[in-house]
């Protein structure tokens, strides 16, 4: 496992002028990676301030129009701007050292692409000649972001509360022999491992773009390995009809517990696997 | 089951989001998206099976445009994230209930998902779903109850069916539209229509 990937910039050091960090740092998910010295994850658990002051503060013009009409309930129009923030930190981090300087949270715009698949723009990409690659999720009130510098890197992580879960979910959710997967759990940890391959799916949709649109059934859990948390997938029928250069390859994701959450996360290199 | 009318349907659709997302029931409109009601994907998966236990159907487990896209083929109907003309032809002759701006210009596909997280839509597809579930028995014209699964079962002479799915339904319309739409409209079809296993 690496260490610590991407520090936050020291309070006293040459890269610390610039806009506030809202979110912390949380490499959980991304310290079984070898390669990650261009991603970082950041984790926001409650809302910093009110959030209209927030949203002055981190959004730009048209995200803050959208925020303001948005016709939502609170829980839904909080954790938007959560993962909001912590999608800009962590592109502002990723950013820092190529630009010299931290970007303020507007001028890092997040979009949605044709698919719904979040992505940052802003005038900087142009200079920079790249467009950092991006995936949110919330759950009960907290959002994490994951970012990698390289758009060649598909980045895809969820997150889910084990509180208030039934079972049920597993009969739509699951095949029958990823049923028999979790049969093989012991019953205490029965929910939590449910759970990591629900995430697991999530996770893997986001990376590529397109999220469980295919449906619940064709991103197919393969195998599980306990002591580390991989989780292998492979792509069936509709997911297959959407990346056919997958077929045939394992997907590995990546997938823990702490405390009352449950997250998975995947990075992709495009074309490595194909 | 009894025919419903779209308002009975809503009516009973928006209690079962109520309860499953812990909000006043009054939140619940046609016009507003699940997810800004506060669902999560787990809460979606429970409003399916709710939804599905209650009003005795089989919810298809994608959309009908990509149970489409499958049989037709890449970049008939969709491309780049973007629907073709022949993408919102078929989604037009699919739901001509829907409001028609909806497809209307630049449709892309994020759009069509938030399409289809909209309380409206989910009534008017349960509402469409439960015309296959049967209120009598075809052999004896009795009563049909809810079984085991996705099975219902006569109370007077205990003949059980097989609720047909919505995805089964789904492709059964694509294919049919394949034939009579698109393929006349289209000429030499350049994809013959299979589905992926």
């Amino acid at each position: 496992m690496a260490s610590l990937l991407i520090e936050p910039a020291s309070p006293l050091g040459p890269l610390a002028s610039g806009p506030p960090l809202l979110s912390h740092q949380w490499n959980a998910p991304i310290t079984s990676w070898a390669s990650s010295d261009a991603l970082v994850c950041r984790r926001l658990d409650a809302l910093p301030c009110e959030p209209r002051a927030l949203a002055d503060l981190v959004l730009s013009y048209q995200e803050r129009d959208y925020w303001v009409n948005m016709r939502a309930v609170d829980k839904r129009r909080h954790e938007w701007l959560l993962g909001r923030c912590a999608a800009k930190d962590a592109v502002s981090l990723l950013l820092e050292k190529p630009l010299g300087a931290r970007l303020p949270h507007a001028e890092i715009e997040i979009v949605p692409d044709p698919y719904g698949r979040p992505r940052a723009e802003g005038a900087w990409s142009v200079t920079l000649g790249t467009q950092p690659v991006i995936s949110i999720a919330h759950s009960h009130g907290t959002a994490v972001a994951l970012a990698a510098l390289h758009p060649g890197q598909l980045v895809g992580i969820d997150l889910e509360s084990l509180s208030h879960r039934r079972e049920d979910y597993e009969a739509i959710a699951f095949s029958p022999d990823e049923r028999n997967l979790l049969d093989a759990i012991p019953c205490d940890l029965r929910q939590e491992w449910a759970l990591r391959m629900w995430c697991a799916k999530e996770a893997l949709g986001k990376a590529l773009g397109r999220g469980l649109s295919a449906g619940l059934l064709a991103f197919h859990i393969a195998g599980a390995e306990a002591s580390t948390g991989l989780l292998h997938l492979d792509l069936r029928s509709g997911a297959l009809a959407q990346f056919p250069r997958l077929r045939g390859r394992s997907l590995t994701v990546y997938t823990a517990r702490e405390s009352d959450f449950v997250f998975a996360a995947v990075i992709y290199q495009q074309g490595a696997a194909e | 089951m009894p025919h419903m009318t779209e308002s009975e349907v809503f009516d009973k659709f928006a209690q079962i989001v109520a309860r499953s997302l812990r909000i006043d029931v009054a939140q619940v409109k046609p016009e507003v998206h699940l997810n800004d009601l506060g669902a999560e994907s787990l809460d979606l998966i429970e409003i399916s099976m709710e939804t599905e236990s209650q009003f005795h159907i089989f919810l298809p487990d994608k959309s009908i445009l990509e149970t489409a896209v499958e049989a037709f083929g890449s970049d008939i109907l969709e491309k780049d994230g973007y629907l073709t003309d022949e993408g919102k032809r078929l989604m037009l002759c699919r739901m001509p209930d829907a409001d028609a701006e909806t497809f209307q210009g630049k449709v892309a596909v994020k759009d069509l998902q938030s399409y289809f997280l909209k309380i409206g839509t989910w009534v008017r597809m349960i509402q469409g779903l439960a015309r296959y579930t049967p209120s009598e028995c075809r052999a004896c014209g009795g009563s049909m109850l809810a079984s085991m699964g996705f099975r219902m079962k006569c109370v007077q002479c205990g003949e059980e069916i097989t609720l047909r799915s919505g995805e089964e339904l789904n492709r059964e319309w694509v294919r049919e539209y394949y034939d009579k739409e698109y393929h006349p409209h289209a000429g030499a079809a350049p994809v013959p229509v299979t589905v992926v296993q």
